[in-house]
C-alpha cells in the first residue's frame, strides 16, 4: 500500500481554550481598569505566544505521508488493530501527532516525535460490532502541539479493507457427525477423551481448553486437544439450524467452526449461496469464517 | 511515553516545571502575605510530588471544602476581613494550593497552568516595578515550558533544552508583543473596579500633619517620584520645594487639610522662565501629584487638564487614584506669587487652635508690640527658632497635651513638621495669615539617567505666610534650625559619593540617608538600576490612553479611535503570521536530495520514451525493464542507473567525492535527455 500525503490541516480550539479566554479577560480587565501597564504586558505576552503558535500547530501536520497497513480480521465484539506508518518528508521534526479514525472511535495511535526524513509507526485500535467487509477510507491526524489550546486536524485518504467475522455465539456442542461413514477412516485410536497434545490458540476459541500451566511458564497460548472428540466429519448446514434470525445462525456456525478447528475435527460448511468442502486447518477456518462474514 | 490524554495522569517532568514556575510567582508578594501563606504553599508543592509518586490525591469533596473553610477562617482571623488586596492574594494562593493537591488529569494540568498565569498577574497588583516584572516573566516562561513539554512542544530531555524550546516560542512572539504594545487600544471606558488599597502599608503623603507624620517617612528610601528637566534649567537645590498639599486647619502642633473658603486661583503674574518638568510619580495612597513650587496650568487650559486637577493653593491632584506610575508634564514659575486673598480665605488662614499656651501669646506679643510690619515679624519668628536652643531630630519623641507649649519652651526637639506647625500657629497668633504646605524638598540627581529622584525620605513640611504687598511667601523654619536639611538635597543633587556626605553627618540623625553610595561601584549599579526602573515606569508602564494618542499624533496619525487601532493591530498581526507561515512552509517543504531530483528527471525522460516507472519499482529493476524495451538506449540507461545507485546506496566517500559524483550524474542525465530525441523508431 502506497502512502498518501496529508491534506492541508484545519484548526479548531480545544476544551482548554475557555479557561484561557477567562485568563485573557482577567489580564485585560486588570490592565484597563487599574491602568496596570504590567498586566497589559502580561496580556500581550500570553496572547502573542498563543497566536504565534498557530502556524506551528498547522505546520506540524504538513508534509506527512501516511501508510495504513493490512489489518488482521477479527470477530465482531473484538478490537481491530490498524497499523499505520507516518513518514515525515519535511526537514523538521514533527511532534505529538495522534492518528485516529474520522469518527474518533477507538484508541488513537500516539506518535511523540517523528524526526525529519524518518517515519514512525503506531497502531490504531478500534472495536468492531458488525460482521462483514469494511473499508477504512480515511485516517485523521490531529495534533495540539505546541501548547494544547488549539488542535490541527488533517485527513488522509487511505483504502484499507478488513473483514469482521460473526461473533461466535450459541450452543458450543457440535452437531452429530455425518451419518454416512467417513470415506477414509481417520486415525482414531481408542482411549476416549485422552489428551493428545496442544496446538496454537485460535482467537475466538473457548478459553476452557487453553493450557494455562504453559502460559504461566511463559509459553504462548496453546489449546489442549483430546482424541475422544476426534471422530467423524462434521457438516455445518445453514438451512438446518433451529435459530430463526440469520445473524444468530451465522454466529452459531462461527462458533462451531472455531470449536471444530480447536478439536481438530474435519468440517465442511454449507450456506445457501456457497458450499465449502470438508477440510481442516487455519486457512480452511478463515475461509469458512470469511464466507460467514460476507454472507448476505 | 504516550502523549497526553484527558484521563491520563500528569507526567512528572511538566509538573516539576510547573512547581518551579510557582516558586517564582510568590516572591513579589512576600511583603503582602502573612508568613504562613507562602510556607503552606511550599509545603503543598513538596507534598504534591510525594503524593503523585504514590498516586494519592485529594479526592473527597468534604475534605476539600473543609480545607477551603479552614483557610478562609485563618485569613479572616488574621485580617478581620476577606476583601481587599492582601486577603485576596492569600486566598488566591491557598485556593491554588488546594487545586494542586487535587489535580491529577491532563485537564487539571491545564487548569493549573492557567491558575499559575493568574498568580503572576496577581503579583503585578502588588508591584509593577521592574523587579516584579522580572519575576512575572520568569513565571510565565516556566509555565510555558511546562505546558509545551506536556504537548510535545518542548523537549523532554534535560533542563536547558526544554527551556530553550519554550524560549524559541517566546522569541517568535516578540514582534507581535511589540506591535500589540503600541497598537492595542488602551483606555478605561466605563468599567472600573477599585481594589481596596487601604491595607497597603505603602508610605506616602497624607492629609494630616501630626507630629511624627513626616519623620515616619524620613527613613524610607522608597521613590516618591522622579523628575526630568527637559530644558535643562534645574533650580538650585535649596529651591527644590515640591508642593504636595496645603493644610489649613490649625490645631497647635497638628494641622489638617480643610479647603474651606479656599478659592482656586491661578497666580496672577506668571512671570519669568518656566521650569518644565516631566514627572513620573510612583503609586501613592491617594491622588497626590507633585510639582515644583508654583506650578501653573498650561495656557489656555481649564483648571482640570490632562487628568490633573489644579486645586486651590496651586496643588495638583490626579483625577483618579494613582495606583500605577503616573507620568505628567508640568510647568512651574519659581518667582510667582499668589496675590489675591479673599476675605473668607483670610479668615480661614487666621483661624487659631482652641487652646493657646500663655507663654506663646507672650512671645508673639513681644514681636508685635512695636507694631512692626509683617515681614519684620516673620524675621523675628525665624530668629527665635534660630537663636533659641532648638534641635532638629528625626526621633523627637511624643508630645503630650500641651504639645505647643512643650515644644516651644521645654523640649525644643522636633522634625520639620513640628517647626512648620508651630511657626504657622505663631504667625496666625501674630495676625499674619499662614498655612502649612507638605510635600518634598530636595532630591538626588541621577547623572546616568539625567533626572532627579525624590524619595520618601525627602518629605518635608514648610509654611507660607501672607505678606500684604507681595502675596503668599514661603517661610521655612527648618532651614534656620537645620541648614543642613537643605544641604541634604544638595549632596544628592551633586551626585557625589561618600565625600560629599560628610556634611550630612552634621545634621544629626539624618545621616541614615547618606548610607547610599559609600561604594562607588555599588553606587553606579544603583544608579543604573534606578535609571532602568525609571525608563520602565516612564515609557512602558505609563503607556496609557493619553500617551498612546500622543504617540500616534506624533507619527502623523490623527484618527486613532479604538476600533481603528484594533483593525490595524489585526492587519499587522496577520501580516506577521503570514511571514511566519512562509518561513514554516519553506521548512516543511519535502526534502529531496540532488541525486534524487536528477534521477526523477531521468525517469520522466524515459517515460516520454514509452517506459513509465511505477512508484515501487527500484532503479535496478526499472533499468532492466527499460533496457529491454528500449535497446537503443540500454547502455546509457544502465550507466546512469549504476551511477545513481552508487551515489545513493553505497557507502559515503566523503562530501567532495559525492559532489563530484553528483556532477557527473548530472552531465550524464543531461546528455541522455538531449540526445534521446527520437523515441528509437
Amino acid at each position: 500500500m502506497i502512502g498518501r500525503r496529508s491534506s492541508s490541516p484545519a484548526l479548531r480550539p480545544t476544551g482548554n481554550i475557555s479557561g484561557l479566554i477567562l485568563i485573557f479577560m482577567a489580564m485585560w480587565y486588570a490592565g484597563a481598569s487599574q491602568g496596570n501597564g504590567a498586566a497589559y504586558l502580561l496580556f500581550f505576552l500570553l496572547m502573542s505566544v498563543i497566536i504565534v503558535s498557530i502556524p506551528g500547530t498547522l505546520a506540524n501536520l504538513k508534509s506527512l505521508q501516511v501508510t495504513a497497513e493490512s489489518v488482521k480480521s477479527a470477530f465482531a465484539g473484538q478490537e481491530i488493530a490498524l497499523p499505520v506508518e507516518v513518514g515525515n518528508l519535511s526537514r523538521h521534526s514533527r511532534h505529538a501527532i495522534a492518528v485516529s479514525l474520522p469518527d474518533g472511535s477507538g484508541e488513537a495511535a500516539m506518535l511523540d516525535e517523528i524526526f525529519a526524513g524518518q517515519s514512525a509507526r503506531g497502531t490504531i485500535h478500534f472495536p468492531v460490532v458488525k460482521r462483514g467487509e469494511h473499508t477504512i477510507s480515511q485516517i485523521v491526524l490531529t495534533s495540539d502541539f505546541p501548547l494544547g489550546f488549539l488542535k490541527a486536524r488533517s485527513r488522509v485518504a487511505v483504502s484499507q479493507r478488513y473483514i469482521v467475522y460473526p461473533k461466535p455465539e450459541g450452543d458450543p456442542r457440535l452437531p452429530p457427525a455425518a451419518s454416512r461413514p467417513a470415506s477414509h477412516n481417520a486415525k482414531s485410536p481408542s482411549g476416549g477423551d485422552d489428551f493428545t497434545g496442544v496446538r496454537a490458540y485460535v482467537p475466538g476459541e473457548s478459553q476452557r481448553h487453553i493450557d494455562w500451566k504453559a502460559v504461566a511458564r511463559g509459553l504462548p497460548m496453546m489449546t489442549k486437544q483430546f482424541t475422544a472428540e476426534n471422530e467423524g466429519e462434521l457438516h455445518f448446514d445453514f438451512s438446518t439450524l433451529p435459530q430463526a434470525r440469520m445473524e444468530a445462525r451465522l454466529s452459531q456456525l462461527a462458533l462451531w467452526v472455531v470449536e471444530a478447528e480447536r478439536l481438530r475435527r474435519r468440517y465442511g460448511l454449507r450456506l445457501p449461496s456457497q458450499e465449502i468442502p470438508v477440510s481442516l486447518g487455519e486457512a480452511h477456518c478463515h475461509r469458512c469464517l470469511r464466507a460467514l462474514a460476507l454472507h448476505s | 511515553m504516550r502523549a497526553p490524554d484527558r484521563k491520563q495522569e500528569i507526567p512528572r517532568k511538566p509538573l516539576l516545571w510547573f512547581a518551579a514556575a510557582l516558586l517564582f510567582s510568590v516572591p513579589p508578594m512576600f511583603g503582602n502575605l502573612v508568613w504562613w501563606v507562602p510556607v503552606s504553599f511550599l509545603a503543598v508543592l513538596i507534598a504534591k510530588f510525594r503524593m503523585e509518586q504514590r498516586g494519592i490525591r485529594l479526592r473527597s469533596t468534604p475534605w476539600k471544602l473543609a480545607a477551603a473553610a479552614a483557610m478562609l477562617g485563618a485569613i479572616h482571623f488574621h485580617y478581620h476581613t476577606l476583601t481587599g488586596l492582601e486577603p485576596g492574594l492569600s486566598i488566591s494562593i491557598l485556593l491554588i494550593s488546594i487545586k494542586i493537591l487535587e489535580a491529577h488529569t491532563a485537564r487539571d494540568f491545564h487548569i493549573l497552568a492557567l491558575l499559575g498565569w493568574f498568580l503572576s498577574l496577581a503579583g503585578l497588583f502588588v508591584s509593577q516595578g521592574i523587579g516584579a516584572g522580572f519575576f512575572a516573566a520568569v513565571t510565565f516562561w516556566l509555565i510555558l515550558t511546562a505546558v509545551a513539554q506536556f504537548h510535545g512542544g518542548a523537549s523532554r530531555r534535560g533542563i536547558v533544552a526544554p527551556l530553550l524550546s519554550s524560549l524559541r516560542l517566546l522569541i517568535v512572539a516578540v514582534p507581535l508583543i511589540a506591535v500589540m504594545f503600541f497598537l492595542f487600544p488602551r483606555g478605561s471606558g466605563p468599567f472600573r473596579f477599585e481594589l481596596k488599597h487601604s491595607m497597603f502599608n505603602r508610605t506616602g503623603m497624607s492629609d494630616e500633619l501630626s507630629p511624627g507624620s513626616v519623620s515616619a517617612l524620613a527613613l524610607s528610601s522608597d521613590v516618591a517620584f522622579r523628575v526630568e528637566f527637559p530644558d535643562g534649567n534645574v533650580p538650585r537645590p535649596s529651591n527644590l520645594y515640591w508642593r504636595g498639599a496645603i493644610l489649613m486647619k490649625d490645631e497647635g502642633l497638628a494641622w489638617s487639610s480643610i479647603h474651606e473658603g479656599m478659592a482656586r486661583s491661578q497666580p496672577e503674574n506668571v512671570t519669568g522662565v518656566p521650569v518644565r518638568q516631566i514627572i513620573v510619580a510612583q503609586p501613592n495612597n491617594g491622588q497626590w501629584l507633585f510639582a515644583l513650587d508654583w506650578p501653573a496650568k498650561p495656557p489656555g487650559k481649564d483648571m482640570i487638564f490632562n487628568g490633573i486637577n489644579m486645586q486651590a493653593g496651586n496643588i495638583l491632584h490626579s483625577t483618579k487614584p494613582v495606583y500605577s506610575p503616573r507620568r505628567y508634564e508640568i510647568n512651574s514659575f519659581p518667582n510667582n506669587r499668589e496675590t489675591r486673598l479673599r476675605s473668607v480665605e483670610r479668615r480661614a488662614c487666621l483661624q487659631l487652635p482652641a487652646v493657646i499656651p500663655a507663654r506663646a501669646s507672650e512671645l508673639v506679643q513681644s514681636w508685635t508690640a512695636d507694631g512692626a510690619a509683617p515681614r519684620i515679624i516673620v524675621a523675628r519668628a525665624l530668629d527665635f527658632f534660630r537663636k533659641e536652643n532648638f534641635t532638629y531630630s528625626i526621633t523627637p519623641g511624643a508630645y503630650g497635651d500641651d504639645a505647643l507649649d512643650d515644644f516651644l519652651f521645654k523640649r525644643r526637639v522636633g522634625f520639620c513638621e513640628h517647626y512648620a506647625a508651630a511657626f504657622g500657629t505663631l504667625m496666625r497668633m501674630a495676625g499674619i495669615p499662614s498655612r502649612v504646605v507638605v510635600g518634598y524638598q530636595g532630591g538626588q540627581f541621577n547623572s546616568l539617567g539625567n533626572y532627579l529622584v525624590v524619595r520618601q525620605s525627602d518629605a518635608h513640611a514648610w509654611c507660607e505666610v501672607w505678606i500684604a504687598d507681595t502675596g503668599w511667601e514661603r517661610a521655612d523654619p527648618t532651614s534656620v534650625v537645620a541648614p543642613g536639611r537643605l544641604d541634604m538635597g544638595f549632596t544628592g543633587y551633586m551626585d557625589m559619593g561618600a565625600a560629599a556626605h560628610a556634611g550630612a553627618g552634621a545634621v544629626g540623625d539624618l545621616q541614615t540617608s547618606g548610607a547610599w553610595g559609600k561604594q562607588p561601584i555599588l553606587r553606579q549599579l544603583q544608579l543604573a538600576w534606578d535609571t532602568i526602573s525609571y525608563e520602565w515606569d516612564a515609557h512602558v508602564l505609563n503607556f496609557d490612553e493619553e500617551t498612546q494618542q500622543t504617540f500616534f499624533l506624533n507619527l502623523g496619525l490623527v484618527d486613532i479611535r479604538p476600533l481603528r487601532l484594533l483593525g490595524w493591530l489585526v492587519l499587522v498581526a496577520i501580516f506577521l503570521l503570514c511571514l511566519q507561515s512562509i518561513w514554516l512552509w519553506w521548512q516543511a517543504r519535502v526534502s529531496t536530495d540532488p541525486a534524487k531530483a536528477l534521477y526523477d528527471r531521468f525517469s520522466r525522460r524515459v517515460a516520454v520514451l514509452g517506459v513509465e516507472r511505477v512508484p515501487w519499482e527500484g532503479p535496478v529493476r526499472f533499468a532492466a525493464r527499460a533496457s529491454e524495451q528500449l535497446p537503443a538506449h540500454a547502455p546509457r540507461i544502465q550507466r546512469i542507473t549504476g551511477m545513481y545507485t552508487a551515489l545513493r546506496y553505497s557507502e559515503s566517500q566523503g562530501e567532495a567525492a559525492e559532489t563530484a559524483a553528483t556532477r557527473a550524474l548530472k552531465q550524464e542525465i543531461k546528455a541522455f535527455c538531449s540526445r534521446s530525441e527520437a523515441p528509437g523508431k
